[in-house]
């Protein structure tokens, strides 16, 4: 499979020109940056994160005694569980209980799984009207755009593109207030949910120990989607499953405040199985697609620790490479400094060759990310896979010599002297071209620190 | 104190009163200073762009540079001593290199395992060695400056270094600094990152300018020349006349 990914350098170059975006996204990103922080006020971060670390850990190591043991719970409590190994397989499972159940309309909550699956896209195609009922994922899906972020998918957007596109879509009158635009999608989406049979989720985590599918939400629209349907299907990575019931009290204090800066969402639903015998409502089956895609790839490497993401989105609220280019330069379902693990990791190096370059190493993702994931130095390393794959290049060759020069400090102060007389020509200037397209280039001195040591000068 | 001056090769070739300045401060302070003259680069260009065997080679270069030179002044044989003496540079990437990452770099070679893990240990930020080893107390300087700082995230999230520099400018009397607003972001330099996406680069470098005339301040302070290079080449294409110094510059003005 070939990934926009691929593109990045001409993407982002078109992005960056976006002076709108930038504007939406630095005004989002800086305020949940802030938001974030505040919410860690109260409580301590480093010990909430070590401890989701620890457990985390313990989840992917054994992913599999985990998973066998979810599946058993799950199974017990009346699921249904199906493994897909890539994503046409858990589309075509997907797709064939919505047949089998005669499904004309789904309304489907948020999930970044059914985002690599591009299941929505696949579903219309055969004829289901499949709808997000995620305000930000309704947004992006009435615009006919993917989202730009894991957590708010519209982050892109202003409200007044939104009411624009409210305008031309779905008739709305003219009006940028949140509430009335919030309201006018809830006008739509009430109709689709009254009259969908089936309904897409994804999940937070999976508990082993009991079977649970945790979904943390602030629309209420998860809940919905899940219990005022015939049928759920449950979407989700086979990363996302945890030991133990109680291992939530570490995760819920974690992840809507990295996320959002909330103490907690405003839903917290834990699934448990179909309708039981004596319960009046709730769906008559529970499907759980558990997709590896490219996951169990990581198990035993060095990057492994990837996989313990919760996909908060905090990475991408700081970076910022993000903030000045947006998510859908990015090429690819997952963006941000985890996307740029996820992705070449995921589909191959080859798919993303340079998002792991395109990054300042600052190290500011791997600084909030709640589950210690070590962000910015597996850049780095993916840095090294990908130039040792490579036979030669420009860059390698000029790394050569450099090195070459380095090693012998009578050279090194030669091609220093070199540079400095150049600099007087312009001629630097000219070769330095990346640089000095938007850059004036530092005033060069007529001589080095080391001559001057030297010259008894200093003394 | 004997301290062993790491100078990083662009403040070498391109920002000398920067060493210069360090040397001064150094000495002001009581350090016995010297200066072994094969250093090269540390090798973080060519880390960070993903050629680790090119690093380690120079890493190797820069270990035994420093564990034994001739000194230039009088050609004696000048042996560091893992126990008492110290590197010190004014750069937090360059110190966050060897302290770091070389103990890893040079973990499977046999001849370098133990001496770089120990050599490392030795190696310390200019600001957090006044801190941490001289004692800051002993720093005092007068200066009248309306002054920024940036942290340089190398500094910052590699070394932990973050009050250490504020700190320091509190000892100059006569100088007053400003907070920048989102003083933990990236100023966008990022080594080659600046010149492989320069689009990128200058648009962070807008953001960090912007914060910083809101400050009002005249000077923006760093630890880390390299930031202040790609910001004030960025300044100065924008017509922008603000200075910017290197803490050992502004300390050692204050002194003098």
């Amino acid at each position: 499979m070939e990934l926009e990914s691929k593109h990045f350098k001409s993407l982002y170059k078109e992005q960056i020109k976006n002076q709108q975006l930038r504007s939406n996204l630095s005004k989002a990103t800086l305020q949940a940056v802030d938001k974030r922080a505040e919410s860690f006020e109260e409580v301590d971060f480093s010990f909430l994160r070590d401890e989701a670390k620890k457990i985390k850990q313990e989840s992917i190591t054994h992913l599999n005694e985990f998973l066998s043991q979810f599946e058993d719970m799950a199974q017990k409590n009346g699921c249904k569980i199906f493994y897909a190994q890539t994503p046409e397989k858990a589309n075509a499972y997907i797709l064939d209980a919505a047949l089998k159940h005669g499904v004309r309309t789904i309304v489907k909550s948020k999930s970044m799984v059914t985002e690599e699956m591009e299941l929505v896209p696949f579903l219309t195609r055969n004829g289901i009207d499949t709808v997000e009922t995620d305000l930000g994922e309704y947004i992006v899906q009435l615009a006919n755009e993917k989202p730009s972020h894991i957590t708010t998918p519209a982050i892109h957007k202003s409200r007044k593109e939104i009411a624009e596109l409210f305008h031309e879509k779905i008739g709305s009158d003219l009006n940028t207030d949140p509430k009335f635009l919030t309201t006018e999608a809830r006008r739509v989406l009430r109709e689709k949910f009254l009259s969908a049979d089936m309904g897409i989720s994804g999940a937070n985590f999976l508990i082993a120990e009991t079977g649970d599918v945790v979904i943390v939400e602030n629309e209420g629209n998860a809940r919905l989607s899940t219990s005022a349907v015939k049928v759920h299907v449950v979407v989700t990575g086979i990363e996302k499953v945890i030991p133990q019931f109680s291992d939530l009290r570490i995760f819920m204090r974690l992840l809507a405040r990295s996320s959002t800066g909330q103490k907690l969402t405003s839903y917290v639903s834990l699934i448990r199985g179909p309708r039981a015998k004596e319960e009046k409502d709730g769906p008559q089956e529970v499907h759980i697609v558990l997709l590896d895609n490219g996951r169990s790839g990581l198990l035993g490497t060095e990057y492994q620790d990837v996989l313990h993401c919760i996909r908060c989105g905090a990475c991408l609220n700081v970076c910022p490479v993000y903030r000045n280019i947006g998510g859908h330069a990015y090429g690819s379902v997952y963006p941000g400094p985890i996307g740029s693990l996820v992705t070449p990791l995921y589909y191959g190096e080859k798919n993303a060759p340079d998002l792991p370059f395109a990054s300042s190493l600052c190290g500011n993702c791997t600084e909030v990310c709640p589950v210690g994931i070590d962000i910015h130095h597996h850049l780095l390393a993916l840095r090294q896979e990908i130039t040792s794959s490579k036979k030669s290049s420009l860059e390698k060759f000029l790394f050569r010599n450099y090195r070459k020069t380095m090693l012998r400090p009578g050279r090194y102060k030669m091609m220093g002297k070199a540079a400095r007389l150049l600099s007087k020509t312009g001629l630097l200037r000219i070769l330095m071209k990346s640089w000095t397209n938007e850059r004036d280039l530092p005033e060069f001195p007529s001589i080095s620190f080391r001559e001057l040591f030297k010259s008894g000068r200093l003394d | 104190m004997r301290i062993f001056l790491f100078v990083p090769c662009f403040i070498d070739q391109l920002f000398p009163n920067v060493a210069v300045s360090t040397l001064k401060v150094l000495r002001h302070l009581g350090c016995d200073v010297v200066f072994p003259a094969n250093q090269t680069c540390c090798g973080q260009p060519a880390y960070n762009s993903g050629y680790a065997d090119e690093a380690r080679l120079m890493a190797m270069h820069e270990v035994n540079a420093f564990l034994k030179f001739n000194s230039a002044v009088d050609n004696k044989t000048i042996e560091f001593d893992l126990k008492n003496d110290y590197v010190v540079g004014p750069s937090g990437s360059c110190v966050a290199m060897i302290r770091n990452f070389y103990p890893q770099l040079l973990s499977d070679d046999s001849r370098f395992n133990e001496i770089s893990q120990k050599f490392s240990s030795r190696v310390f930020e200019f600001t957090e060695f006044i801190d941490k080893v001289i004692g800051i107390e002993k720093f005092s300087g007068k200066l009248n400056a309306l002054v920024s700082y940036h942290d340089s995230c190398h500094a910052l999230r590699e070394l932990g270094i973050k009050q250490e520099p504020r700190d320091i400018l509190k000892r100059i009397n006569g100088l007053r600094l400003v907070e920048l607003p989102y003083n933990e972001v990236c100023c966008g330099f990022g080594g080659t990152f600046s010149v492989k996406f320069p689009e990128i680069s200058t648009a962070m470098a807008n953001e960090k300018l912007k914060n910083f005339e809101e400050t009002r301040a005249d000077i923006l302070v760093s630890s880390d020349t390299s930031c202040l290079m790609h910001l004030q080449g960025r300044a100065r294409r924008s017509g922008m006349k603000h200075r910017f110094a290197h803490i050992a510059e502004i300390m050692a003005e204050s002194i003098s």
